[in-house]
This record gives C-alpha cells, sequence and structure tokens, in this order.
C-alpha cells in the first residue's frame, strides 16, 4: 500500500501554514521556503494549486551517489550525501522538490504528517494507493 | 425536550458556555429561546439549526442542535 | 539582529540601522513603531504630500511565526486627508516575508523625480525604474511584478489614485489586501513609489523556540477547537450583511438609515452564490475570511478579492445599490484604480446626495447624471476621482473638503470625523459606536473599537460612563494586534485567550511581558498620536471630536432605528466621560500627569 501526502487543492486558501510548520519541524526555522509544500497561484486568476510529493522514487533512481533512500514506501535525503547536482530536482514528474539558497540539498516530503491538523480548510491528507 | 446549543466567541461568553444543553418545557421558537436565556436579540448574527440558516421565528424540536452565531466586525 | 532600513528617494541612499530596542520595548511594533517614529521625525507643519513626510511600513514582533493570522503589516505616515498621524494596516503575507529579509521596518523618506519601483531581496535593496509600470491599474502592475521578480516576492503597489495623490487613495498587495485608510497610498504616490517588492530568505529567530512553538500550537489549537470554527468558517461574513440591518445599523443612502429595503440582495448568501469562487486567506490564517468572486459586468469578466462587510456597506449600502453583482463590479474598479472602497463609498454617496438636492447640478458633473443605485455612474465618478477629473478633482479631497467646496450646509451629511470618512456602522441610535467614531485617533475608522456590540449588549439608549470604558479599552486592545503584527480576527471572533498574547511575545522576545504590558504599550501609542495631533493642529481637542451634525441632528428616516439620533448634549456627556477615563483635560488633550505615566515626551 504506498501512501503519500495529497490535496484538494481546490480548497486550498494559500495561506501556507502548511510551509511554516514543516520548516519548523525539520528545520527549526520559521522560514516556509523550506517548506516542502509548493502552494502557487495564478492571481488574478482564481485557485491556488497545491505540489506534493507522491513518493514516487524517481529522484532516488537518478541520483549518482544514492543520496536519497527508501524508508517504508517514503523516499528520504541523506543531506550529508548529497552533492547538490539536482538531478533529482529536474527529474521529479511532480516537479515537487523544492530548493532553497541556503540548502545544498534539495527538500521534499517525508510524510511526517505534521501538517495535515494544522490545516485551516482539511486541505491536506495522506492517500493510499 | 432535550436541546444542544452551541456557539462561540467573545461576546456571548457571559451569556452561556460554548457548548450548552438545555431543557425546554414546551415547543419554542428561537426568539423566545433567546429571551429565556437572558441573550439579546441583537446579539445573535444568525440561527443554524439541520445545517440551513433559520430566522428567529422558527420553532425548535425535540433533540435539535441549534447554533447561535455571534456578531463579526467585517474590515 | 533587528534591522530598520532607511531609503531616500531624492538621494538614493540606502541605508540598514539597528532597531531602536527601547522603543521596541515600549510601542512594540507595527502601528507603535509608526507613532513613536513619525512623532520622533517629522517637523510640525510639513506638507504630507512633499519630501518631508515619510512612508513608514512596519511589520510586528509577531509577525511571520507560527500562530493563527500572523501577518499583518501596517503602513504610516502624515495623512494628506486629515493633517494628523495616519495608518492603515493589511494583511497578505507581506508583513512576514518583510520579517523573512531581515527587517522590522521600512521607512521611506525624501521623493523621487521619477517613478521608481523598490526592491528588497534579503540584503539586496534597489531603487529600479518604474516608467513602465506608472499609469498601470493595482492589479496589471502587481501582475507585472511578479512575472518580471517570480512568485515568491510579496509586493505592494498603488494605482492611478495614488500616482495622482487623490486622497483617498490606497496601497494594495497580493491582489486583494489594502492598505485603505488615511491616504496612505497618496504618499506613496507622491514619492513616485509604484510598488515595493519583498523577498526573505531567511528564518526569524525566537528568544526561546520551545516554548514559541508549544504556544503557537496550542493557539492553533484553542482557535480550530472552537465549536463553532466550522459554522465561522463556512457562514462567518454570511450573517453581518443581515445581522446589521436587524439592528438597524446598515449605512444606507449615505447614512440617512440603517436599513436597505433590499438588504437579502446584497448578504453573504447572495455573495456565496452569486460571486464567490473560492476563501483566500492571509498568511498563516485557518479562518481564510477573503473571498475571491467573479463578476461579470457588460460582457467582460472580473475578478477581485470581495466583497467584504464594508464595501457591501459603503457602496452596496450608502450608495444603495440594488445588488451584489453591482456592489462586487464597484469593488474592483476602487480596486484596481488604488481607491478605498469605504471612503469613495461615502463620497460617491455625498456626491449623488448633493446631486439630488440640486446642490452640485449637471453643469457641475460635465453631464454625468448622478443617481442612487445606479453603478454606472458610480464607476464613472470613482475614474474621475481617481484621475482628478472635472468635479473628481474636488471630491479627490476627502468628504469634508468637497463639503466646503459646495456649501449650502452640506458639511452636515458629509460623514466624517476629522477629514476622514466614516465606515460602516451606522450610528445613529449606537452612542458606543458613536463615541468610537467621534474619538478615533486617525479619523472615522471601526477597526480602533468596535463597540456596536456593546451598544446592544447594555442598552442602546443608555449615555454612561460604561460605554467610554469599553470603548477605550477596545482603543488598546484592537491597535495592539496591529502593533504585534497579527490579526485581530481570532479573538473577538473565534473567542482566543488574549493572555497567549503574552505569552508568545514573551517568548518570542525573551522579555517577561504580561497582557497589561501590551495594552500599556498600545495605551502609549494612542496617546502618542493625540500628541501628534495636537503639535499640527493649535486648537486640537474637544473641537475635533464630535460625528456629523446628521446623527445630532438628523433622525434616522427608517428602519429599526427610524427616528433615533443622537442629540449634541449626549455626545458630550460621552466625550466627558471618555476623557475621564483616559486621563484627558476636559478639552481631551493628555494631562501632564498622563504623558509623564506612559513615559511620554512632548516636543514642539
Amino acid at each position: 500500500m504506498a501512501r503519500y501526502l495529497a490535496a484538494h487543492s481546490e480548497a486550498c486558501s494559500g495561506c501556507k501554514t502548511c510551509q511554516l510548520i514543516c520548516a519548523l519541524i525539520h528545520f527549526k526555522e520559521n522560514n516556509p521556503k523550506k517548506g516542502a509544500i509548493i502552494v502557487k497561484s495564478n492571481l488574478p486568476e482564481p485557485g491556488f494549486k497545491i505540489t506534493t510529493c507522491t513518493q514516487c522514487g524517481v529522484c532516488a533512481s537518478v541520483c549518482p551517489v544514492e543520496a536519497i533512500y527508501e524508508e517504508n514506501g517514503v523516499y528520504k535525503i541523506d543531506r550529508g550525501k548529497c552533492i547538490g547536482c539536482y538531478a533529482c530536482v529536474s527529474a521529479c514528474p511532480e516537479e515537487a522538490m523544492v530548493r532553497h539558497p541556503a540548502e545544498t540539498a534539495p527538500i521534499k516530503c517525508d510524510l511526517c504528517g505534521e501538517c495535515i491538523p494544522y490545516c485551516g480548510l482539511n486541505v491536506l491528507y495522506i492517500a493510499q494507493v | 425536550m432535550a436541546i444542544k446549543i452551541r456557539t462561540g466567541g467573545l461576546t456571548l461568553k457571559r451569556y452561556i458556555p460554548d457548548i450548552y444543553y438545555v431543557d425546554i418545557d414546551s415547543p419554542l421558537t428561537v426568539r423566545d429561546l433567546l429571551t429565556k436565556l437572558g441573550i439579546p436579540e441583537g446579539l445573535i448574527a444568525g440561527v443554524i439549526i439541520d445545517g440551513k440558516i433559520v430566522d428567529k421565528s422558527y420553532e425548535i424540536k425535540d433533540g435539535q442542535e441549534i447554533v447561535l452565531m455571534p456578531p463579526i466586525s467585517g474590515g | 539582529m533587528n534591522k530598520v532600513l532607511r531609503i531616500n528617494l531624492t538621494t538614493g541612499e540606502i541605508r540598514t540601522e539597528p532597531l531602536d530596542l527601547n522603543m521596541a520595548r515600549k510601542f512594540l511594533g507595527g502601528r507603535g513603531f509608526a507613532s513613536y517614529t513619525l512623532y520622533k521625525e517629522l517637523k510640525k507643519g510639513i506638507d504630507p504630500l512633499g519630501p518631508e513626510n515619510k512612508l513608514i511600513m512596519a511589520s510586528g514582533p509577531l509577525a511571520g511565526l507560527f500562530h493563527p493570522c500572523s501577518s499583518k503589516i501596517t503602513f504610516a505616515a502624515k495623512s494628506p486627508l486629515t493633517g494628523i498621524y495616519g495608518d492603515s494596516n493589511m494583511g497578505g503575507h507581506l508583513a512576514a516575508e518583510l520579517k523573512y529579509a531581515g527587517y522590522d521596518m521600512v521607512i521611506f523618506e525624501g521623493s523621487s523625480n521619477k517613478p521608481v519601483y523598490i526592491v528588497i531581496d534579503d540584503d539586496k535593496v534597489e531603487i529600479r525604474d518604474a516608467s513602465h509600470l506608472w499609469g498601470k491599474g493595482t492589479i496589471e502592475t502587481e501582475k507585472q511584478l511578479k512575472d518580471e521578480l517570480g512568485d515568491d516576492f510579496q509586493i505592494a503597489v498603488i494605482g492611478p489614485a495614488g500616482e495622482n495623490l487623490v486622497k483617498v487613495a490606497i496601497i494594495r498587495h497580493d491582489f486583494g489586501r489594502e492598505s485603505g485608510r488615511t491616504g496612505v497610498g497618496a504618499v506613496m504616490g507622491s514619492k513616485k513609489i509604484k510598488a515595493i517588492a519583498v523577498r526573505g530568505t531567511k528564518s526569524i529567530p525566537v528568544a526561546d523556540f520551545d516554548e514559541y512553538l508549544r504556544i503557537g500550537k496550542e493557539m492553533f489549537k484553542s482557535l480550530m477547537s472552537s465549536p463553532i470554527f466550522p459554522e465561522f468558517q463556512r457562514y462567518g461574513t454570511t450573517m453581518v450583511v443581515d445581522w446589521v440591518n436587524e439592528i438597524g445599523a446598515f449605512p444606507t443612502r449615505n447614512f440617512a438609515t440603517g436599513y436597505h429595503e433590499n438588504y437579502k440582495e446584497l448578504n453573504g448568501t447572495a455573495m456565496k452564490e452569486r460571486v464567490w469562487i473560492h476563501d483566500k486567506a492571509c498568511g498563516f490564517c485557518p479562518i481564510a475570511c477573503g473571498n475571491y468572486s467573479r463578476v461579470e459586468y457588460k460582457g467582460k469578466t472580473y475578478y477581485v478579492e470581495g466583497p467584504e462587510y464594508e464595501t457591501i456597506g459603503m457602496i452596496g449600502g450608502c450608495c444603495v445599490m440594488p445588488s451584489i453583482y453591482e456592489v462586487t463590479y464597484g469593488n474592483y474598479v476602487c480596486d484596481n484604480l488604488g481607491l478605498d472602497t469605504i471612503s469613495t463609498g461615502a463620497i460617491i454617496a455625498f456626491a449623488y446626495e448633493c446631486y439630488e438636492k440640486g446642490i452640485i447640478t449637471k453643469n457641475d458633473t460635465n453631464g454625468l447624471e448622478l443617481r442612487w443605485g445606479d453603478i454606472e455612474s458610480f464607476a464613472k465618478l470613482a475614474e474621475m476621482i481617481a484621475k482628478r477629473e472635472g468635479i473628481g478633482n474636488i471630491l479627490a479631497e476627502g468628504v469634508k473638503k468637497a463639503a466646503e467646496s459646495f456649501g449650502k450646509d452640506s458639511i452636515k451629511f458629509a460623514m466624517q470625523v476629522k477629514g476622514m470618512e466614516i465606515s460602516a456602522y451606522e450610528s445613529h441610535w449606537a452612542p458606543a459606536m458613536l463615541l468610537a467614531y467621534a474619538t478615533c485617533d486617525i479619523g472615522a475608522h471601526h477597526n480602533r473599537a468596535w463597540a456596536i456590540t456593546y451598544d446592544i449588549e447594555v442598552g442602546r439608549e443608555k449615555i454612561t460612563k460604561d460605554k467610554a470604558e469599553r470603548v477605550v479599552f477596545l482603543q488598546h486592545a484592537r491597535p495592539m494586534f496591529d502593533a504585534l503584527g497579527v490579526c485581530r480576527l481570532t479573538w473577538v471572533e473565534c473567542g482566543l485567550n488574549l493572555e497567549y498574547y503574552a505569552k508568545i511575545y514573551s517568548a518570542v522576545t525573551g522579555w517577561e511581558t504580561t497582557l497589561n504590558d501590551l495594552l500599556k504599550c498600545a495605551e502609549r501609542a494612542w496617546n502618542q498620536n493625540r500628541l501628534f495631533a495636537i503639535r499640527e493642529i493649535p486648537d486640537f481637542g474637544r473641537k475635533y471630536d464630535y460625528p456629523p451634525a446628521r446623527w445630532m441632528e438628523e433622525p434616522a428616516i427608517s428602519g429599526p432605528t427610524k427616528g433615533r439620533l443622537i442629540p449634541k448634549e449626549d455626545v458630550d456627556k460621552l466625550l466627558d466621560f471618555y476623557y475621564e477615563v483616559r486621563g484627558w483635560d476636559k478639552y481631551g488633550r493628555p494631562t501632564p500627569e498622563k504623558i509623564k505615566e506612559l513615559e511620554l515626551e512632548v516636543t514642539e
């Protein structure tokens, strides 16, 4: 049973609380740009589009130094091993990998689920396939 | 009849707790209920019962849950 | 670590200064910083639209952090509309972004001789040429800059109204949030700043990380577990219009009455069913009160964030529009031109009434017929105001100056206090709310003290000291949120305990602070603003704290408050109580004891 973080984008209000708690949990930083969830809009056109990692594993397969490993169906980055080539970022079919100027390794969702209870509109959930 | 009232915010705190169970004797309108609870009608911005916005003249039925919405300031 | 950015548009000089921590302890942030800085740095008597005025953009100590609704920024300056301290805050994501870039406040000084926009990209700050943007509406401007700079920039813009120094011009951001009041947009336009773009990629350090995160998480959980949180999100704004009409406080026909016959065509249900597309939130807010809507007008589709209650009140009520469609289109028109919907609604309603009474005629309006409820003339007038064309040039000065120009006693129904237009709580029979409008520090605005529920709670007819006490308390508690850089909707609406703010502020700053300390800082800023006004206007005081004659002399013409008014003797009683509670003299000036108690300094 594969699991990954999914979103009802059509209900998203663009508040970015999910990005902030993600950065706080993983980096202990007040820095939503280090969050693993991508929230995009095309204002003034309506709507927000959320992009999350689907745990497909393509990133792991292209990493030249095997810095991305799988654990219980979730793909995680060994930040110490990463050489910052960003092959994974280009290869990601969802374009879900996040880059930040202060981090060598890209940022991806590790399915910790901490963001879910803080979404005021119940947009985020764990999908199972 | 036993009914459950659900409310929140600061404005109504002095009248009833956020969740309040009350027994009422006979069929009662929302308006009568507010009088009974001592809540000025003008402090209730809206009433929701069974997911529908209702008038203050609505007659409450046994076992219903009444949501009292306090006024909110616009921007 | 805390920094202030100072940008001089005349010389091009850009400087970073350390944040004055003494000021921070006494004034918190946001509007508090603005109050202190403007009093200290502005000389008395300067032209608000001249290079000596300063535009302050201030975030707050709690902005950008993990607790509900934590991104509110304040724009402030000496107001071109009122001639005294002016500010207006806005939500969106800008307050947070400024903190991520490492700044608590930006001070814009001097003025450029050609259009520019400012880019603040972490430590890199630039003044760039904006000639390709000048003249454009707010929507196109923000869109173009998002395309040029990137989606991760947060951008504040002005429209043609700001460029043309219209005194009710706004600063707009995130395609739908506005700093609307006191004409801050005109000050930005006078410095020829078309836009301010900010990107911050850094973290915000806090003193006690674990305690801060624990409290922040608790605040989210407490807020979201209010028993009516789901209903509040779903219905929250829906009921305001109905409720306000039921209590006769919906400003209709230029505040002649508090009741709109067809209010059900304008209410939240009408909005949700006819124009609303989805909810839009400011930074880190689970409430998401913003409504993103779509309206069709003459075959074209327009998107706008809104309309929110104030716009429904001032365009829908004051100008007597027939339905939510007209209000939404009017909202779009004002937003894109960069006009405050509150002030513009009041000004156009005033113009309608003057036209109806024959005080102005077709000759004055370039042949335009002004009619209540006519969105075409509304849109045309709004455009004329933004471009200062024809009669728009007089209306652009605000309703008070327009009344002084038109004469014929029209000042009696020019709905303003201290020169700023009244917002959407019709107070013919709401003494506490009337007092709130009369004494608001920036001119008539409801944001400082939303006291109308108190009138209902204790009895509308009462003219008692407790109403003054309530107004004073609200005038500290609500601006406290503005000073902290966060949104007040968590408190009154959702019942979040105010004590949380003292706790999280202590954990974030490392300064042990009580709620009373925070409220004292708000009281200090309030008195500071009063001193600013006294320094600017020699006879400033009680004389400027009166509501328009309409509320004191003309009874409401219909609805639940028909026949009511609040006579001057009662207003005087309320003001007496108010000054007593405030520790001010009978003329409404802070006493030396009060000034000393608040550790304020008076300068000439």
